[in-house]
Formats: structure tokens, C-alpha cells, sequence
């Protein structure tokens, strides 16, 4: 500990600490631009100049180690002189045009019809108005005139990328965005490039983001302290009035975000504290407000749907599930709190219907905290693409180098998590789970798995002892048996998983799905595909189904109702309301508990938890024969809403995954004259589907990769054959 | 081994010497390719952005490939008293491009530098790393054919 003097205030300090940071905590206010908690100090912007006794000049304090005994002075004229004249340099490149216009004062009523121009020019024009760094400090060191020349760069805007734009005629070069993308993120995508006058932030050979390996986390929008960096969806929505706290149920990590509120609308989502990726930053907001939401209840009347009121279309339902009692299916999304799916259960048992949570779930999971891995484990990824999926996971295994984590990588496909691993071991496709089975068991790897030894023994002498995190697939991990000191999840599932396991019910749809004895459908927030006919169907949804249906009931989404869900660690996490439920949707416990009212039955009633002793399922053997010579690859979609690829609802997230397309091996393609883009045909024992192609490396040769999506009725991996459309 | 693997394995890898190395890329390819770099970025695992950063804030490597022959008129204080522009110009004139160019038939770059530190020597001109001192735009033609010429032979 040492003592150190600030502003004739005494304050105690800890070795390595900066003057800056001491006299944030004890509240002493030092104006600053390029600082940023949790980044190395970059010492750019000046303004944090103090004065030291002793020291002939000033020096800026956010790269100032304390002393014990030092004397710091935060507020000299000198020091505002030269603050000042830091910050006019600064503005003499930032348009500025507002801030010595006299008719500022006025021009603020006007603000809403100039907004939006092609350049800004000035605060005016700048979706930051009002919520901007540099307008607090211009007001904190009472700036009025610029005595420089104003230096437009006239840079094109790009807008070539989803989610955020980029104007660098207003950056600061305050290197914030480039911290936070190399040392928060680890993800490097952004820098400084060329030199001196010509300085300018950007990615490598200027390419498009969505060409430079960016994950579109959002992490340099939310650091950015000018309108240069700014969200596409809440860009001219104003600066917010408040935040609630919730959790985010785009993928079972249940990250803590921040709902931003303006006039009673969610205008967008930050992090809270910790890290949170695209889904969560970016795909929030625009759900809930998306133009083919439903909000109101759509009743089937001859052949028209008809707008009706919440009592005619509960009265409906209730009649239908009592007409149907022992013939309904209920299908249900995990995505919702947990205190409805409770409900469901006990309705489900009242109407003693069949009922499933599509996770397919049908492996070993043995919980851990995905914030702490314990020091020196291994971490076994296995056909999961952690960087684009669950990068906020990677980042705590990886926040600690200390913590000598070992990060090995299984797949088949080159993922972007397999490129940065220490490890990559590429087995053939479908071969993954042998490979695991042996690296437990023991013993010699086959030749027909693909794998060097060399790379095996290393792996295995890895994984020998200690603490191993298996964070894996769970389709590929069928009936998998593992030793004890091995923590097992699967991290492409839903929330709420956990919960369900816990429940222990059938959780295979396709069990409803096959029954014969279903006459009535009833899904909640689950779009499968439907093979037969059946008499009723009931949807209870935000959007509509691919299928026609009787009756629609509007959910709420998970911004507009409290509730609490368990996440991936068995940790509950609560969400909070943020908004009214849009139009005249309702949250599903209402609804549920609306029918249960109408059909006299007590749904507080706890189901009673049976564990299902059925017979464990074997990993089907995928042989290529000459009629079907490709393996298809499928992998779980983790960008999903309530049944809903996000890509299918939101064209962002279309280009950034092409996860709606078939992946095919670029080799293969040129094989099969199959160009990129092309709509292609995939034929299977069991499946024929067309989707566009997307050529890629990433897939090896002789085999392709989809997405698995409820509505694609695929699940597993399986042999098939390519046939290419012509138009 | 391919090149970029021995210039890599001469450097231990390191990406501390990520400088060296890219001093040693141009050394052997006359600039940075694109793909070169992407190999880089990828076996030392270090972001392509940061390659990138470092590419365009040193004069002395080149993004875009050379000519055979580079070309350097010293642009210092002395030197441009002493007449540097006008050899600049003359230069251009007689290679046909202007600064910062390649010529079509791939033989010569010409760039401008700051200042040489060899004032006395004004004008300097610097063709594959020679010192041509005392330069006036009349000793341009000749001296660009004494280069021209040795592609000749």
C-alpha cells in the first residue's frame, strides 16, 4: 500500500496502479478520451494531464505508475490551458460546425427533421447527439471556437457491413475500438494503419468486416466515444432513458444485458458486465420489433384468418383441447421462463397428452461453471465452433493466460475456434466420437479416423490426468461413456436445458411428431416440419409457422415479461420486463394459464419428476455407398429464437453465417459443377431438401454441412448425394 | 520448406521479430503479397490487422509489387535546394511514371525519401541501394541506362 496526495487529498494506492485510476475511485474527476478500463493505457488524447511536485511537466495519468508519496495536482491553469488546447486539435478533425454555430440554441428544435443527411457535418447530423464524449468534455472545458482550420477527411461511410456502420470522418483516433477488439475480444480485427496525417483505423487491406474474420460483437460500438462507430437498428432512436437488466435466451449461456428504453421501446441491448456476442448486442431489438411479428390472435374461419379477441381465442382452445383429451401433442421451446414450463407440464398431464421439448438431447452432461475452469485444464472442444458461437465461453477459458489453460480442438471442419487451438485434431467426419472414446479409454487410433498419431499421443497425454472440460455436439456424442474427473456439456443447446433434463421427459419431437394417435397440435414457440395431416393445430408463437395452422396466440418475448430461466450452469438467472408486450401479445405463462383456467385445472400443481430409464441410443454408423457418395454433416444451429432461424428472420445474420445454406467442399463442388449461391438439391435415404450452396474450404473433402432447424426435419449425420438445379 | 517457412523457422517464429520478418519477405519477393502476409498472420497466429498496421506505417515496405530496379530520390532540405525536384521531374518524364509507380515494364520503381543524412552529396539519387551523388537532370538519362542497359546483358 501507498500514500499518495491528490488535490491536497490524501489516498491510498496499490502498487501498479495508475494516478488516473486511484483519483477515478476516490471520485476526483479527470477529463479523459482514450482511456479504457481493462486495456493497456494508450496515453493518445492528453487530456488526462496532471501535475506532479517535483516534476518539471505535465504527464498524463493514465500511464502514470503512483509512487508512494506523490503529489498530484489534477486542476491547474496550466493544466486546463493546455486541456483545452488538446481537445481543440482534436475537434479541428471531428465536424464541428454545431458547436460554433450561434444559432445552436434554436436550431434544437429543428433536430429531428435534419438528422438524417448524408454527412455529418456537425452534432446536429450525429446519431450520438446528446450521448457523445466529446460534447461532455467541450461543455466540462467550456469550449467555444475552434482557432484551427477544419479538416474534413471526406472518407466514404461503410455500410457494406450488418449491424454497425463505420464513419471515420468523425473518429478521434482515441485507438479505444482497437483495444478492445485486440485485447478485450482477442479478436484482432481492427488496428491502426498507415501513418502520421494519413492515421486511420480499419481492418487489414481495408476489406469489408464481414471479410476480416469479425465476429460483430459490438464491443468497439459500445467503447467508440463520437458517433464514428454507431448500430444500424437503434442509429436515430435517441439517447435512452433507462436500462433493466435481464438475461438474454438467444443460447443457453444466459448472458446478463442491458435493455436501453426510450419512450417505453427497447431501442437496443448491451452488456452488463461481462462480454456478450452478436446475438445479444445485435439480434435483440430487431426481434421484437420485427415486421412479421404477430401480435394479435388469428382465429381460421372458413378459409380466412380472422383477427378475433384474446376471450374468443382462449374460449377455442380450451374447447379443442377438451375435444381432444389423450389425442394432443404439445410441443414446446425451452426459450421461456421456467416457471411456464411448469405449467405446461401440469397441462400437458391434465389433457394426458404427449409432449417434448426439442432439444434431442441424448448424451452425458455433467455441469460445470463455464466461468471458471480450474488451472491448468484442458478444454476439449469437440465439433463446436466456439468463436462464432460462444465466443464469451472462449474468452473467460481464455482471460487468464496464467490459468495455463490447454485448448484442444476435435473436428472435422476447419472452425475458426480449430484455427486459433493449440490443437486441432481433424478426423474424418463422423469419426469424432471414436476418436474421443479412445483418447479415454486408451489404446491405439485406428488409421480409418484420419488422425496422425503423433497428434493423438499428444492429445491423449493431454487429456491423461487432471480436470478436462468437454464442451461438444451433442449429436455426435451419443451414448458416450467418460471418466469422472471429465465435465461434460453441451453447449450447442437451449437455455433452459438443464430444467428439462431435470423434468426428464421424452425430449424428442419427433416422438410427438410420429405419433399416431395425435390428432390435435399444439406448439409453443417450436416450428417443426410436418408430415401429416392433423385435425386441430395450435400455434402459440411471436412468429408465424411455415405450416397452416387453426388458431395463433401471440406470445410476448422474453424483453417484455419477468420471469426467471436456469442457464447452462444451472444458475438461475432472472428477466426482467422492459416493455409492454407488443400489440395484443400476452407472455406464455398468461396464456397457458388462461387455458388452464378455462379447462378447471390446477396447473400449481408440481408435476411429479419421473426419470425416464429408456434404452440409451447408439451413434448410427454413416457408411457412403455409390447411391448416396457424400457425407452430410449436421450440426445444431445455436442462432435460433423459438424455432426461428435468426438468419430467416433477420438478413444480418444471414450474412454473416450462411448457416441456411449446404456447405460443400470447394473440390467437390467443382466436381459437381455446383457454383456458389446455386440452388442445389440434397437427397438422402430420408431427406430431400433444396437450399442454395455456399463453396467453402472449411468442409473437408467428399462431404458437405448443413444446419440442423427444426423446420429441415434432419437431425444426425447421414449419407447423400448433390444434385445441381438447372434453371 | 517453402519460403515463408524457412524466413519464419530463421526467426523462431517469434512475433517480436515480426519486423525482421517482414523485412525478410520483401527482401525475397521485392514486396508484401497479399498472401504471404495471410500466411504470416496465420502460423504465428498473430491478427492480419496488426501485419497490415505495421505494413503501412513503415515508407520502406510496399504493399504493391516493384519493379526490378528501385529508384530513390532524396527529397531533404539540401536536396531540394540544390535542384532534387527537378530531377524528380525528369525522372518521372523519362520513366513515364510519377512517384510512388511502378513502369509497365516492370524494371523500375521510383520513390521519394525525406532525407538520405548524406546532404553533402546533394542531390542524391539512390538506384538498388548506390549512392549517386551531385545528380543534375542532365546525369538522369545516362545514369537510368547504365540499369536499363544491365538488363540488356
Amino acid at each position: 500500500m501507498m500514500t499518495l496526495t491528490i488535490n491536497k487529498k490524501k489516498v491510498r494506492a496499490k502498487k501498479g496502479e495508475t494516478v488516473l485510476e486511484v483519483a477515478q475511485r476516490e471520485g476526483i474527476y479527470v477529463p479523459k478520451l482514450c482511456y479504457l478500463k481493462g486495456v493497456t493505457p494508450y496515453g493518445g488524447c492528453r487530456l488526462c494531464l496532471v501535475k506532479v511536485k517535483g516534476w518539471e511537466k505535465p504527464v498524463t495519468s493514465c500511464t502514470l505508475l503512483v509512487e508512494d508519496g506523490m503529489v498530484v495536482e489534477t486542476e491547474t491553469p496550466l493544466l486546463k490551458r493546455l486541456r483545452r488546447f488538446s481537445l481543440q486539435l482534436i475537434l479541428s478533425e471531428h465536424p464541428h460546425a454545431c458547436l460554433v454555430c450561434e444559432k445552436r440554441i434554436e436550431c434544437a428544435d429543428y433536430q429531428e427533421c435534419i438528422q438524417k443527411t448524408a454527412i455529418t457535418s456537425g452534432c446536429k447530423f450525429c446519431a450520438r447527439n446528446g450521448n457523445c464524449e466529446l460534447q461532455e468534455l467541450i461543455d466540462y472545458l467550456k469550449i467555444e471556437e475552434i482557432p484551427f482550420s477544419f479538416k474534413y477527411r471526406n472518407m466514404e461511410i461503410e455500410k457494406c457491413d450488418p449491424f454497425f456502420e463505420r464513419d471515420y470522418n468523425l473518429c478521434i483516433l482515441c485507438g479505444r475500438c482497437i483495444r478492445a477488439c485486440q485485447e478485450i475480444r482477442e479478436a484482432g480485427t481492427l488496428d491502426f494503419h498507415h501513418r502520421g496525417p494519413e492515421t486511420m483505423v480499419g481492418t487489414a487491406y481495408g476489406l469489408p468486416h464481414l471479410e476480416s474474420g469479425c465476429q460483430f460483437c459490438g464491443a468497439c460500438v459500445d467503447v467508440c466515444p463520437t458517433g464514428a462507430l454507431r448500430e444500424r437498428y437503434s442509429k436515430w432512436e435517441g439517447v435512452p432513458e433507462k436500462s433493466v437488466q435481464s438475461t438474454c435466451l438467444l443460447c443457453n449461456i444466459g448472458c446478463s444485458i442491458d435493455l436501453k428504453i426510450n419512450d417505453k421501446k427497447l431501442i437496443n441491448t448491451t452488456p452488463t458486465h461481462e462480454q456478450i456476442c452478436v446475438r445479444g448486442r445485435f439480434g435483440i431489438a430487431p426481434l421484437v420489433y420485427h415486421p412479421k411479428r404477430i401480435t394479435q390472435p388469428l382465429l381460421k374461419k372458413g378459409d380466412r384468418l380472422v383477427q378475433v379477441e384474446w376471450k374468443e381465442a382462449l374460449a377455442y382452445v380450451a374447447e379443442t383441447l377438451k375435444a381432444y383429451t389423450g389425442k394432443t401433442g404439445i410441443l414446446f421451446t425451452p426459450q421461456m421462463p421456467v416457471k411456464a414450463i411448469d405449467s405446461i407440464y401440469a397441462l400437458a398431464r391434465h389433457l394426458k397428452s404427449t409432449i417434448a421439448a426439442p432439444l434431442a438431447l441424448d448424451a452425458v452432461v455433467r455441469p460445470f461453471d463455464v466461468k471458471k475452469f480450474e488451472r491448468g485444464s484442458v478444454i476439449l472442444i469437440v465439433n463446436t465452433d466456439m468463436v462464432s458461437d460462444f465466443a464469451p465461453v472462449l474468452l473467460h477459458a481464455r482471460k487468464h493466460s496464467k490459468m495455463q489453460h490447454r485448448i484442444i480442438v476435435i473436428d472435422a471442419v476447419k472452425s475458426r475456434v480449430a484455427e486459433m487451438a493449440d490443437l486441432w485434431l481433424q478426423p474424418r467426419p463422423g469419426k469424432e466420437s471414436d476418436l474421443v472414446r479412445t483418447l479415454f479409454a486408451g489404446g491405439r487410433i485406428g488409421k480409418s479416423v484420419g488422425v496422425s498419431q503423433e497428434d493423438y499421443t499428444s492429445c491423449r497425454d493431454a487429456v491423461k490426468e487432471g480436470p478436462v472440460y468437454l464442451l461438444f455436439n451433442a449429436d455426435n456424442m451419443k451414448g458416450m461413456k467418460l471418466p469422472k474427473r471429465v465435465s461434460v456439456l453441451p453447449l450447442a443447446s437451449s437455455i433452459n436445458t438443464l430444467k428439462i433434463l431435470e423434468m426428464g421427459t421424452d425430449d424428442s419431437a419427433e416422438r410427438v411428431l410420429k405419433d399416431k394417435s395425435v390428432d390435435c397440435l399444439y406448439t409453443i414457440g417450436v416450428a417443426p416440419r410436418l408430415d401429416r395431416k392433423y385435425k386441430r393445430l395450435i400455434v402459440q408463437d411471436s412468429f408465424p409457422p411455415s405450416f397452416d395452422f387453426d388458431l395463433f396466440l401471440p406470445a410476448a418475448s422474453f424483453v417484455e415479461i419477468d420471469g426467471t430461466v436456469v442457464n447452462i450452469n444451472g444458475k438461475i438467472k432472472r428477466l426482467h420486463k422492459a416493455t409492454e408486450p407488443l400489440g395484443n401479445s400476452r407472455p406464455d405463462l398468461w396464456i397457458i394459464k388462461e387455458i388452464g383456467k378455462a379447462l378447471n385445472c390446477d396447473l400449481t400443481k408440481r408435476t411429479i419428476r419421473r426419470k425416464r430409464r429408456g434404452k440409451k441410443s447408439q451413434l448410427r454408423k454413416i457408411t457412403v455407398t455409390k447411391k448416396y457418395p457424400l457425407y452430410l454433416i449436421v450440426r445444431k444451429n445455436s442462432f435460433v429464437y423459438r424455432g426461428h432461424m435468426l438468419s430467416a428472420l433477420m438478413k444480418g445474420f444471414e450474412r454473416l453465417r450462411y448457416d441456411n445454406r449446404i456447405w460443400i467442399n470447394s473440390a467437390t463442388a467443382r466436381k459437381l459443377k455446383i457454383a456458389d449461391g446455386a440452388d442445389v438439391r440434397v437427397i438422402g435415404q430420408a431427406i430431400d431438401l433444396t437450399l442454395p450452396a455456399r463453396i467453402t474450404d472449411h468442409v473437408p473433402p467428399d462431404s458437405a454441412l448443413i444446419y440442423a432447424h427444426p423446420s429441415l426435419a434432419i437431425s444426425g449425420d447421414q449419407s447423400v448425394r448433390i444434385e445441381c438445379i438447372k434453371s | 520448406m517453402s519460403k515463408i517457412e524457412k524466413i519464419l523457422k530463421d526467426h523462431h517464429y517469434k512475433r517480436s521479430r515480426i519486423i525482421q520478418i517482414l523485412q525478410h519477405v520483401q527482401a525475397e519477393y521485392k514486396y508484401l503479397p497479399k498472401d504471404i502476409l495471410e500466411s504470416v498472420s496465420q502460423k504465428l497466429k498473430m491478427p492480419l490487422s496488426t501485419i497490415y498496421s505495421i505494413a503501412t506505417f513503415y515508407a520502406a515496405f510496399s504493399l504493391t509489387p516493384r519493379g526490378k530496379h528501385l529508384c530513390t530520390v532524396c527529397m531533404g532540405t539540401a536536396c531540394h535546394v540544390r535542384g532534387a525536384p527537378d530531377v524528380l521531374a525528369r525522372i518521372e518524364e523519362k520513366l513515364g511514371v510519377e512517384t510512388g509507380g511502378t513502369t509497365d515494364d516492370k524494371q523500375f520503381t521510383l520513390e521519394t525519401v525525406n532525407c538520405l543524412g548524406a546532404c553533402a552529396l546533394a542531390p542524391i539519387v539512390v538506384i538498388d541501394g548506390t549512392y549517386h551523388g551531385q545528380t543534375t537532370v542532365n546525369k538522369v538519362g545516362g545514369l537510368l541506362d547504365k540499369y536499363h542497359e544491365k538488363k540488356g546483358t
